[in-house]
């Protein structure tokens, strides 16, 4: 008998184990109730919205401003998201090089209107708002839908 | 010994049969991160689970779950969250509702018999009710609420006096900072490259016309409305080359 209990809550704790992982889903939940995003926010959400897994902060930065979407400047993780700033690494990494001037300057106003013309982002607002959690989510779904995430 | 295997044998008929008739959520499949809550806490969703009334579901990134709600069969797209907030079935009605609150659903509503079919999809700012149809329903804060109808039609409506009925190709889109549906055939001026307004419409209505999609067609006396005879239409061509990519 003891065997046998034995055994059973050795296959219990196996399908423990190889269950689902909750926390992208925690996050989401999590940041669609924060009023404003953080940059650290978008690193992560970035990354599981392209099919990559976050770990820390420092090198998930690394590595978007190694692909040339984040600016090679010091970033906070808790520093508040500008809508500029989530437009220029959506629009680098879309490659959204129908919009003249954004091709021209990539600066952050014409990457906002570059994705404004996408249907990425509503035209209401500039380079300068800050984001909340609920839009942040709502702009990296439709990222994802573009790169097949959908699927 | 005996007496009680001879109850638990009879128990386990009983819940058998009474399971019958009754409303059901079934997980069909899923795919990537997907979780359920009834209380607190998120804790994986699995393919074949029953759920009940009140479920939360949310998926994460590029995941997706395909539930079978009395042989509904609703799609949750990656980042989605949603409540299960009625679904009940009885001998002359199936009712299930949907709550929202961000995302996108896919949902395909079958006609059930003689049984009145009732699935109504709501978001902060309004309500889809299904009928017999295959519809894609989005919500987020910015853009709103999206109805995209691929099969039958569908009313998208509010309480603060939104009515419209969707069909074809006809997009209801209604923002949250908007009090009325954006232009109804909006889908359709982007793909479009005439437009014929005849020159006894105001603007006014035009605009309505606009707004409400065909239903001013309906209301008119079509034979002198399209009759060439009363006068001259007015046809803007609007023609847009494709840019060599």
């Amino acid at each position: 008998m003891k065997q046998i209990l034995a055994i059973l809550f050795t296959l219990l704790f196996c399908f423990a184990l190889s269950a689902q992982n909750t926390d992208s889903v925690s996050f989401m939940n999590d940041l669609a109730m924060k009023k404003t995003a953080t940059i650290g926010d978008a690193v992560r959400l970035f990354l599981l919205a392209t099919g990559k897994a976050p770990s820390n902060f420092t090198a998930d930065a690394k590595s978007l401003t190694d692909a040339g979407l984040l600016p090679d400047r010091v970033l906070k993780e808790e520093d508040v998201l500008k809508r500029g700033l989530l437009a220029k690494m959506i629009a680098k990494h879309l490659q959204l090089n129908d919009s003249l001037f954004f091709n021209i300057f990539k600066s952050e106003r014409y990457a906002f209107t570059a994705c404004v013309a996408a249907n990425l982002m509503v035209p209401e607002g500039s380079e300068y708002d800050k984001i909340s959690g609920s839009e942040l989510v709502e702009i990296m779904t439709k990222v994802a839908d573009r790169t097949g995430g959908g699927e | 010994m005996r007496r009680l295997i001879i109850f638990a044998a009879m128990l386990t008929i009983l819940l058998f049969a009474a399971g019958q008739g009754f409303s059901a959520i079934l997980v069909v499949s899923v795919k990537g991160d997907a979780s359920y809550k009834v209380a607190k806490g998120w804790t994986p969703l699995k393919k074949g689970q029953q759920l009940a009334e009140g479920t939360n579901i949310s998926t994460g990134p590029r995941s997706k779950v395909v539930l079978n709600i009395d042989e509904h069969i609703l799609t949750v797209n990656q980042m989605t969250t949603l409540r299960i907030s009625k679904n009940s079935l009885t001998s002359d009605a199936t009712e299930n509702k949907i709550g929202l609150k961000y995302g996108s659903v896919d949902a395909k509503v079958k006609k059930i018999g003689s049984l009145k079919t009732i699935f109504k999809i709501s978001t902060p700012v309004a309500t889809s009710s299904v009928r017999g149809t295959h519809q894609l329903v989005s919500y987020g804060p910015t853009f709103g609420m999206i109805i995209v109808v691929y099969e039958g039609s569908v009313e998208g409506s509010n309480e603060y006096g939104v009515y419209n009925v969707v069909t074809g190709k006809l997009l209801f889109h209604l923002r949250g900072d908007k009090a009325r549906v954006e232009n109804l055939l909006a889908k359709l001026y982007g793909n479009s490259i005439v437009k014929i307004q005849p020159g006894r419409l105001t603007g006014d209505e035009g605009e309505y016309g606009d707004r409400n999609g065909d239903e001013l067609i309906d209301n008119v006396d079509t034979d002198s409305f399209f009759n060439p005879a009363a006068g001259k239409a007015r046809i803007n061509v609007n023609i847009h080359w494709p840019v060599g990519r």
